[in-house]
């Protein structure tokens, strides 16, 4: 089940070329990646679904109705350039933007000091925002994004400006927001948050959608069919080079334990070759090797890039 | 709640707030009467200082007319020659020697030595005196009777009437003063609202910019509210603030006047001829000597000829829209560039017209009805100032409505197109926008 639909969307700026005929099925109550280098298009495409811009064609649905005036409504949006008011007081500026999003002043507040309760930042909503430190001005962003409780929710580059801790308490909320039903749309450059949190992703690279699925089976279909068997014991490499049925990659001892990462001749099977190394010493385990996000973005970048 | 009303208390209440805006709303009125009494008081003084000028008559005959006036007291030295007064000039005690030569029938030549500046006044009051003298002198040395040469010497006034179609009202040359200073204070009032208030919303938006805040508002509001609502909500700030300042100035300086200065315009008329040496008919009704201090006191009375229902109405539409346009401009103006630094070379060439108006505006004012002023009052980036200029001089209704028309008519155009170009510009960081890309963008949205 998809909450956005996005088909055949093109955007055009004066001497580039945006978005080229992107399509794109946004899952309801995941949480999704939108990948991709700088330039590729993300922040146009976040746009377009918040009415920012207009596409120059192709059309975006929300539960299969074409986008609506009013579906700003439904949408928490988190830009990548972001900022607040220098002079207003924080207090006073979050319910300004609450009421934006059309909730009414005072249930704002009320929600507000929950949030700010929870935070522990609930002396900090009569400072100006210029008191703040560049940490803190982030964490109310996050607030005021998530306050009105909206359907889906766009967080470009999120945990930017947090230390560590914060960072893992923002991943908490948002795995929290995803848990109460929102659909969650999540740009980021950070492929550890990605492997983290996103259920799937679409890469975008020059404006078109490169890559699109979960990011399992990502990961699964970019795995060269490569295991890493892991024994105690000793390495024979002579005996070890003699079989057909496997190429080895790499081996590595530490102390006892030895890893031996191997590539597998087509239409063997994994554990048809286990007999072979658990004659050189006591097996531990062994598994498939997954590609990281990180490589899997590496790879079809350039990959892509080099064929345009 | 509606946005635009939103966004318009957002932008009215953190700008009224302010704590400079507080400062600057009540100290305003301080420097602006200040420079409108500081004339005054230095006038006051002036007048205040008593100037004892000697008079050396070598006819004997023409000191005894130079009676004292305003602040200068002439005394007649008989026995002195020209010479000793000018070398011992400071023992005596006085400003100036006026020197009447022998041969001034002739000559009509006379002079006022002095080590100080000699004022035009003083100038202006003896030769005035002597000139009138010696054509009386002259007049009666050929047998002319006193009573015609009074007659013949009546100054004459040369009043303007004007009447509109019906033929009913009339137009009095002090009117006219009047109607132009009337005409100089709307004009100059929008030409500084549109430059304060303007400005401010050209800085308003470039705040938003380099607060990175702009796209979360417009995430959630059309850019085109975002812009109306900026431009209402500082426009609102700006009326008060201008009332404020009016009322306080007029207030100040009302009170200083009446209060400080009351003598200062009380004029002290010329002498009528004859009135000296023939101490005849002294009552003689000239109604001469006019001095235009006046209309100071009481500017709007007994201005007849200007419907006052329609010129205040349209002095609020044309202020109302003449700083819409502006403003809508300095906003579009705003979205396309990135730094305040850059706002002097763009506000320049916008407020051009302004600028003109303002220049042109005597040339206006002394002929209102002319080619210049009905084309300027046409075109909307200037028809603002100058159709509020001749509105005082009562000008034919289909021009007010014409022009109103335009006026109204480009500031949609203007926020129409402004709002494409805060739509596209708003969210462009770091580059200035070429004109190429400025133009495609038209094309496109």
């Amino acid at each position: 089940m998809s909450i956005i639909q996005a088909e055949h969307i093109s955007k055009y700026f004066t001497d580039t070329v945006a978005l080229d005929d992107v399509s794109l099925e946004i899952p309801e109550g995941k949480i999704f990646g939108l990948l991709g280098p700088n330039g590729a298009g993300k922040t146009t495409f976040i746009r377009i679904l918040n009415q920012i811009l207009s596409p120059d064609s192709g059309t975006i649905r929300i539960r299969e109705k074409s986008l609506h005036e009013d579906d700003i409504y439904r949408i928490g949006y988190l830009p990548e350039e972001r900022g607040l008011y220098k002079k207003m007081r924080v207090g006073e500026q979050a319910v300004y933007f609450a009421s934006l999003k059309g909730m009414h002043p005072s249930v704002a507040k009320k929600e507000l000091k929950i949030w700010f309760e929870r935070m522990n930042i609930s002396d900090w909503w009569d400072k100006r925002v210029e008191e703040l430190s560049k940490g803190m001005q982030q964490k109310i962003q996050f607030i005021i994004t998530v306050l009105h409780e909206p359907e889906i929710l766009i967080l470009d580059e999120p945990f930017t400006g947090f230390d560590p801790i914060n960072t893992e308490m923002i991943k908490q909320e948002i795995l929290n927001l995803q848990q109460k039903g929102a659909s969650i749309i999540l740009s980021t450059h950070n492929m550890n948050s990605v492997e983290e949190l996103c259920d799937s992703i679409a890469l975008f690279n020059h404006g078109k959608k490169v890559l699109e699925g979960a990011v399992h089976d990502i990961k699964q279909s970019f795995s060269a069919n490569q295991f890493v068997f892991s024994f105690e014991g000793y390495f024979d490499k002579l005996s070890a080079s003699l079989s057909s049925s496997y190429k080895i990659v790499s081996h590595t001892q530490i102390g006892k334990q030895t890893d031996v990462c191997v590539e597998l001749t087509e239409d063997v099977a994994s554990n048809s070759i286990l007999s072979h190394f658990a004659q050189m010493g006591t097996i531990i385990g062994y598994k498939k090797v997954l590609p990281s996000m990180h490589d899997v973005f590496l790879q079809t970048v350039s990959q892509n890039s080099s064929q345009n | 709640m509606n946005k635009i009303a939103l966004i318009f208390k957002r932008e009215f209440i953190t700008r009224i707030r302010n704590k400079a805006f507080i400062i600057m709303t009540f100290l305003g009125p301080l420097l602006l009467a200040g420079i409108f009494i500081i004339p005054m008081w230095l006038e006051k003084m002036q007048k205040e200082e008593i100037k004892k000028v000697a008079v050396i008559d070598e006819t004997h005959l023409l000191a005894s007319t130079i009676k004292d006036y305003q602040s200068y007291r002439f005394t007649h030295l008989p026995d002195k020659t020209v010479e000793e007064v000018r070398e011992n000039i400071e023992e005596l005690g006085f400003d100036a020697v006026l020197f009447i030569p022998r041969n001034i029938y002739k000559s009509n030549w006379a002079v006022i030595y002095s080590n100080a500046w000699v004022d035009d006044a003083l100038k202006a009051y003896v030769s005035y005196v002597l000139r009138r003298d010696l054509e009386y002198m002259a007049l009666m040395k050929e047998n002319v009777d006193a009573d015609i040469i009074k007659r013949v010497s009546t100054p004459v006034f040369v009043g303007v009437q004007k009447w509109s179609k019906d033929g009913t009202y009339i137009d009095e040359e002090s009117a006219l003063v009047k109607k132009s200073a009337i005409a100089f204070g709307v004009a100059f009032l929008l030409y500084f609202f549109i430059f304060i208030y303007g400005v401010l919303v050209l800085r308003g938006v470039i705040e938003e910019k380099v607060n990175r805040v702009v796209e979360i508002v417009v995430s959630s509001v059309k850019p085109f509210q975002l812009m109306v609502s900026k431009i209402l909500g500082i426009g609102t700030v700006g009326l008060i603030q201008f009332i404020v300042w009016t009322v306080l100035t007029i207030g100040i300086v009302y009170t200083a006047q009446v209060t400080l200065f009351s003598d200062l315009y009380d004029p002290t008329p010329l002498p009528e001829m004859g009135q000296v040496i023939d101490v005849g008919d002294t009552n003689s009704n000239v109604a001469a000597n006019i001095t235009d201090i006046d209309y100071a006191v009481d500017l709007f009375g007994s201005l007849q000829g200007i419907n006052w229902t329609v010129m205040i109405s349209s002095f609020v539409l044309f202020f109302i829209f003449g700083y819409i346009l502006y403003a809508s401009i300095f906003a579009g103006i705003g979205a396309i560039i990135d730094q305040e630094t850059d706002t002097q070379q763009f506000v320049l060439p916008v407020s051009l017209p302004l600028v003109l108006s303002i220049l042109l505006l005597q040339v206006i004012i002394s002929n209102p009805d002319g080619q210049l002023a009905f084309w300027m009052s046409l075109f909307p980036l200037t028809s603002p100032i100058i159709m509020l200029a001749r509105l005082p001089f009562g000008i034919p209704y289909w021009q007010v409505v014409l022009s109103c028309t335009i006026l109204i008519l480009s500031c949609w155009g203007s926020i129409y197109v402004s709002s494409k170009m805060y739509r596209a510009g708003i969210l462009h960081y770091g580059k200035k926008m070429s004109i190429s890309s400025i133009v495609a963008l038209f094309k496109r949205s």
